[in-house]
């Protein structure tokens, strides 16, 4: 029986039976291609040479036919080639899931940041809305945030599709709520995500911000976040933090129990030394995962330069930041694939799909994010519902004071004193 | 549990003067008590509804009483946020 590559076998059972899939036919003689060995007669995109065989688009049925036929020895997967986001986006093997179908189409995602440059050509018709709170206008007066959208859903136009981004077809909803300095306050990040939660109904939240110093998740905008996800039912994603390595340096709202945390890698899969560690100072894992988030190359805001320009319209930069919005795209992705997924169903798989890299866990969470796995894992029937991630701890309430001891009825005084004594205590 | 951490309180009890950004957490809707808010002179900057409250502007011996309202949750510091 021919062989068939494992991604072509993923991509059979998620598309359904009248979706052509691109293939690449190895023949083990010259003598019969597919157009001939197949009653649909599919036209052939190009015939190869160096080994016998053949490109075409066939449906999974004819693709099991053919497979059963001696003279096929292999058929692969007819995979599109080209440069992406760095190398981050193929490490963590978005295009898999791409080439399954899936690219984010019409998800819903805010990014929660310094705004958006609306001109640059990589949203084009994907910036459904923004809103500042912290200025007149939600254009990026920084860069931060263009580069972070840029990572969840850049089209790769400016580029001609060399920086694309993990969820390419994605939807945007913009929030600015740092300033051109890059810093703000809680509350306004919190104003920023009622509006997407609320008013825009997003789905995923990105926030590749925080405050420093080590936290247990009761802080406001922490709690907040975990009104989202339960309440809500969005998936947040939290940047771990900078202020690695030492421990306990993930700060709010990286603390937050319900969100993802996410922590920075690089391309060797190593632990950024800048990436912020766990515990929280409650004693809890963090961070959750980590994606790659060293020399990352995305959408640069016109008038800033945040970092060195990789070519017009990109420069790259490193930080947390970079690696939270891999996981927000990666949400995207799984959410496009299966709609019903809940955030914690999300929050789930991704981890239990991360590929371990060797780091303590509270360096790495469960390991280094896949999207492909995380993909195969949303698409499984039966996704258990996982328990719910537990809240902070309340104090116990203090304890009423005890009652004093009931004292003791003082003996009657004896003889003629008696009658005096009741005179004072009312006994008689 | 406490509606402010010690740290805190502390800091508000020893500069009673200076002029703080707290979020309130609210049992149930912020919204009945915000005339209470401003007569006692904490300004209101922001609402929120997701988790019912606001964010307040106000000195450090007003923000000492709201601790004695059974209808706030929990008050906490509006930290500056920054990007990573």
């Amino acid at each position: 029986m021919a062989k068939i590559a494992s991604e072509l076998q993923s991509q059979m059972n998620a598309m359904s039976n009248d979706e052509p899939i691109p293939v690449i036919i190895r023949r083990k003689s010259g003598f019969f291609s597919a157009q001939t060995l197949l009653p649909s007669s599919p036209a052939i995109d190009h015939a190869f040479s160096l080994f016998p065989g053949e490109a075409c688009r066939i449906v999974a049925a004819d693709i099991e036919t053919l497979r059963q036929h001696d003279d096929i020895e292999e058929i692969w997967p007819d995979l599109p080639v080209q440069a992406w986001l760095n190398s981050s986006v193929p490490k963590i093997q978005a295009p898999k899931v791409w080439e399954a179908g899936f690219k984010g189409t019409g998800v819903k995602v805010g990014v929660v940041d310094t705004g958006i440059d609306e001109t640059h050509p990589d949203f084009a018709g994907r910036i459904i809305a923004t809103k500042s709170f912290v200025s007149d206008s939600a254009h990026d007066d920084n860069g931060h945030g263009t580069h972070v959208a840029s990572i969840v859903a850049g089209s790769g136009a400016k580029s001609n599709g060399k920086y694309v981004g993990v969820a390419p077809e994605a939807n945007l909803y913009i929030a600015k709520v740092l300033r051109g300095d890059g810093s703000g306050a809680m509350s306004g990040v919190m104003a920023g995500i009622e509006w997407a939660v609320l008013e825009q109904h997003v789905q995923i939240i990105n926030l590749s911000l925080g405050g420093t110093g080590s936290c247990d998740g009761t802080d406001a905008l922490s709690v907040l976040c975990d009104e989202a996800v339960t309440q809500a039912g969005v998936i947040v994603c939290v940047a771990a933090g900078n202020t690695g390595p030492g421990s306990s340096t993930v700060g709010p709202p990286g603390c937050a129990h319900q969100v993802i945390t996410i922590g920075a890698s690089n391309d060797s899969d190593q632990i950024a030394r800048f990436s912020s560690r766990g515990p929280t100072s409650d004693g809890r894992v963090k961070p959750d995962i980590v994606f790659p988030g060293v020399s990352i190359t995305a959408a640069q805001a016109a008038g800033t330069q945040l970092g060195p320009v990789a070519e017009e319209g990109y420069i790259t930069i490193d930080g947390t930041s970079m690696a939270t919005p891999h996981a927000s795209g990666v949400a995207a992705l799984m959410l496009q694939a299966n709609p019903k997924l809940t955030a914690a169903q999300v929050k789930t798989l991704m981890m239990t799909t991360a590929v371990n890299i060797g780091a303590q866990p509270n360096e790495q969470g469960q390991g280094r994010g896949d999207a492909y796995q995380a993909y195969l894992k949303a698409i499984a029937p039966d996704i258990p519902e996982p328990a719910p991630t537990p809240g902070p701890t309340p104090e116990p309430e203090p304890s009423p004071p005890s009652p004093p001891p009931p004292q003791p009825e003082p003996a009657p005084p004896q003889g003629c004193l008696a009658s005096v004594a009741s005179l004072f205590t009312g006994r008689r | 549990m406490a509606k402010m951490n010690t740290e805190l309180e502390q800091r508000l009890k020893s500069m009673p003067n200076n002029m703080v950004d707290l979020i309130v957490y609210t049992h149930g809707d912020a919204t009945p008590h915000l005339e209470w808010l401003a007569s006692e002179g904490l300004k209101v900057t922001r609402q929120f509804k997701l988790k019912p409250g606001v964010a307040v502007t106000c000195t450090g011996a007003d923000a000492l009483k709201l601790l004695d309202q059974d209808w706030v949750m929990s008050v906490g510091e509006d930290a500056e946020v920054k990007a990573m």
